[in-house]
């Protein structure tokens, strides 16, 4: 006897079968990605640092003999790093042609092996006692989609723990550059599921992820004035 | 399912807002992409100039700063090495290459900086010292905020104490920045997702969006959402004519029917239960559905009757259509109680045909979708202690079609029809949709029915009495197949047994008694709940005891019965009459007429 609200309910439930299922993809994802906490799927809790502090007198090579051996350098750093079973004084230096490490006395290069690359993984780690390492493997050419291939040539050490752990190393400076665990991998999907991006997992401007946001939009609104139509008709009346 | 929607509806009111921000804030971000939303739109790349050491301090003139550091690193900054020391892992102290004492970032170096990390159209504008800005969340210290005019109005922030670029800020990053605040509901700025707020708004929304997917696959299951695009022909006879209808390949043929507003019977609205949408398809191939076989007599299968709401369109083959049925509007004209719960409503036919029907049977009302009040207006004072249980709602309802029968005989000016009040059952949310609905219905209010159906008509057994049995709104059908007997050409004898609860229940009754006192019918009313300060000296008990009492000193074979009421008053008397032995073609009833 009053208005209709058949049009709005039709579109309401067509709609719904098109974006309130990406809706429901989204409220998944997104309670997920809420939920469980940012540093915990960052890995925080699984590595701690590795290098040791720097003895009070170092006795270093000064940098202009470093800059002198190796003219294009533009970072320098010193650092106190686990290599062949000992903590050794290293110059990791930034150059224009990549990373190099050396004695920071001989400036001699510091070539790191498979077991150096295991020593320092067992050190980064958090859970000393329970390390079990699966699996050493340096990748070079491929990466895998958990990484991204700007970091190659890097070393991925597996550790057999509640969320398969797994640390990448810097081939040349050993250094951590990359945890990961099944809560970040987790995450990632969901992340691919909120932004719709099912190839690289980082476009967050593709026309299908714009229409599915704008229809939402139009879903919403009839779901407005269902919401108001049936509110302001079952009202119980006070007598 | 209801209580799925009411659930539905409300956390829909109360997380709406917040999934229109989100929608809103996402909206956003789709459009400035990540780079737009970080500011680094004129952000240059890093400086990767050569390590100069000439004139450098010794390092081991640092020692004293070694203590407890971790790393030691040395950098170019304004084309002056920097030597940067690292405590634990993020304690910092920047000291400068040439001098060994704590670096200091002035006004013309900050503005340098900036300008080196910039890669817009715009020249430096401003230069300001500042101790703290909500711009850079969580920073703390000193810093030169050099703001250039560009389109953007980009301000880039200096830390004095390391000479570090701290990040870039313009325009379209403040409206970022707002709608972070708004999509992780964090509004002091730290974009922290994880925060309490937004894990109570993430749980509400995702039961929220199940609940709507719950909802939505049930509606799939149900068969409403069917759809396909494939329109087909469907050949239909209705009385003479014959239609070429095109309709939607997955509807059923009751759906068709009723799209295209051909007349069509059906109680139970196309759930295969009450057997009335009866059509004949010329279609030999066409199965009998399980329904089918229970609701159709052998006859009727073997002549290819068939429920329309059973099959889909038929790719070969006509339909035909059952009845002389057509589509009429009516115009309410009065509308009266007869007994507490029960109306009487009078309708004029606007439609410029009159419908041609048989006493006893029944049209098809098209209840529109609307919100109707559970109580109306006009209840007579007498009667409000009825209705004092019943709740002053309003509530909505889909369009439905419900089934009366009209209580007049055929060729009468008017069309009347008996509606009894169906109260909320029990494990309803609402009373009866049809019944409230024309309670609620006003003089000069239209509606739209369909019909004539249904076989509750006259025998033509010529020397039978005609013994009519009914109670509540079975009224309707026996009131008018007694007014077609009294007009026909030589009328059989009448019996009419009616009974109802109490003698406000009584429809009707002074109009029979006086044609009892003409003699032109046996009347006898029943009372089930009479009580002792009613003045009643009629028969008491149920209406189908009297009626065995009374079959005893007769010829029951010499009678044809009508039977019509509610459920358990139909069941009794059918069974009745069963066991005194009158076959089956001498009984008729409709239990439609509740």
């Amino acid at each position: 006897m009053k208005q209709r609200s058949g049009t709005y309910r039709v579109w309401h439930r067509w709609l719904s079968l098109v974006l309130g299922v990406q809706m429901v993809i989204w409220a998944i994802s997104g309670a997920y990605m809420v939920i469980v906490q940012l540093p915990f799927i960052h890995g925080v809790h699984l590595t701690q640092e590795s290098d040791q502090k720097l003895p009070v007198n170092p006795g270093a090579a000064s940098l202009a003999e470093v800059t002198e051996k190796f003219p294009h350098t533009t970072e320098a750093e010193l650092v106190n790093r686990l290599v062949n079973g000992e903590y050794r004084l290293l110059w990791q230096l930034r150059t224009h042609f990549g990373d190099r490490l050396v004695d920071a006395n001989t400036l001699e290069p510091v070539v790191l092996g498979k077991s150096d690359i295991r020593a320092l993984a067992e050190s980064y780690y958090a859970f000393k006692e329970e390390a079990r390492i699966t699996n050493i493997e340096l990748l070079t050419t491929e990466a895998p989609s958990e990484l991204n291939p700007a970091h190659l040539p890097i070393w991925r050490i597996d550790f057999d723990d509640f969320g398969r752990t797994a640390l990448y190393l810097d081939q040349t400076t050993g250094e951590m550059k990359v945890r990961r665990h099944d809560f970040w991998r987790g995450f990632d999907i969901m992340w691919m599921l909120h932004i719709m991006d099912y190839k690289d997992r980082v476009d967050i401007t593709t026309w299908w992820l714009r229409i599915f946001i704008f229809g939402t939009f139009g879903f919403i609104f009839t779901g407005i004035v269902l919401l108001i139509q049936t509110l302001f008709s079952s009202r119980r009346k006070l007598r | 399912m209801k209580f799925l929607q009411w659930l539905h509806r409300w956390t829909s009111l109360i997380i709406l807002l917040q999934v229109f921000l989100w929608t809103l804030s996402a909206a956003w971000f789709t459009i400035m992409d990540h780079d737009g939303m970080k500011a680094h739109q004129y952000m240059a790349h890093g400086d990767h100039s050569m390590l100069n050491t000439t004139d450098m301090v010794d390092l081991n003139q640092f020692e004293h700063h070694f203590t407890d550091a971790s790393l030691v690193r040395v950098q170019l900054v304004d084309g002056i090495p920097q030597v940067v020391v690292r405590y634990g892992e993020d304690e910092y102290e920047y000291l400068h290459g040439l001098t060994g004492l704590p670096w200091q970032t002035g006004e013309a170096m900050a503005t340098r900086l900036a300008q080196a990390s910039y890669s817009g159209p715009g020249d430096v504008k401003r230069i300001t010292a500042i101790e703290e800005t909500w711009e850079l969340h969580g920073w703390k210290g000193s810093a030169w905020k050099v703001e250039f005019g560009d389109d953007l109005n980009t301000r880039v922030y200096v830390d004095e104490n390391s000479g570090t670029v701290i990040d870039h800020r313009n325009t379209p990053w403040v409206i970022s920045d707002w709608a972070f605040r708004l999509h992780f509901i964090d509004y002091t700025g730290g974009r922290n997702f994880n925060n309490l707020v937004i894990i109570t708004a993430a749980v509400v929304t995702l039961w929220f969006a199940l609940s709507g997917l719950i909802l939505l696959i049930k509606l799939l299951g149900s068969g409403e959402m069917r759809w396909s695009w494939r329109k087909v022909p469907m050949r239909t006879q209705a009385g003479d004519s014959e239609v070429n209808l095109v309709t939607p390949k997955h509807r059923t043929i009751l759906q068709t029917l009723q799209s295209n507003e051909l007349p069509i019977g059906s109680g139970c609205g196309g759930g295969g239960t009450c057997g009335l949408c009866k059509v004949r398809v010329e279609d030999e191939s066409l199965p009998v559905t399980d329904a089918e076989s229970e609701l159709l007599s052998q006859e009727e299968l073997a002549q290819g009757i068939r429920l329309a709401c059973r099959h889909k369109t038929p790719t070969k083959g006509k339909v035909v259509l059952q009845d002389n049925a057509a589509r009429y509007e009516l115009e309410l004209t009065s509308s009266r109680f007869i007994t507490p719960l029960m109306k009487e409503l009078k309708f004029s036919v606007v439609t410029d045909e009159h419908p041609e029907f048989k006493a006893g049977q029944y049209v098809q009302f098209l209840i529109p979708e609307a919100v109707s009040r559970a109580r109306p207006d006009d209840i007579p004072e007498p009667y409000h202690g009825v209705w004092e249980s019943i709740a002053e709602v309003e509530f909505e309802h889909s369009e439905v079609r419900r089934n009366y029968s009209m209580a007049v005989r055929p060729g009468a000016e008017e069309l009347v029809f008996n509606v009894r009040y169906q109260p909320t059952a029990d494990g309803a949310k609402v009373p009866g949709v049809g019944s409230t609905y024309l309670f609620n219905l006003k003089p000069g209010d239209n509606v739209v029915v369909e019909g004539p159906f249904g076989e509750f008509v006259r025998t033509d057994n010529e020397q039978h009495v005609q013994c009519f049995i009914g109670g509540g709104a079975g009224m309707a059908p026996l009131r008018s197949l007694i007014q077609e007997e009294l007009e026909s050409e030589s009328p059989r004898k009448i019996e009419f047994f009616y009974g109802a609860r109490s003698k406000q229940e009584l429809c009707y009754a002074d109009e029979f008694e006086e044609l009892a006192e003409q003699g032109k019918l046996l009347f006898t009313p029943v009372l089930s709940e009479a009580t002792s300060h009613c003045d009643w000296d009629g028969p008491k008990g149920f209406v189908h005891q009297t009626v065995e009492n009374y079959l005893k000193d007769v010829d029951v074979l010499s009678r044809d019965y009508y039977v019509c009421g509610p459920p358990a008053m139909l069941a009794e008397t059918l069974k009745l009459l069963k066991s005194m032995g009158v076959p089956d073609s001498q009984i008729r009833f409709d239990d439609f007429g509740n």
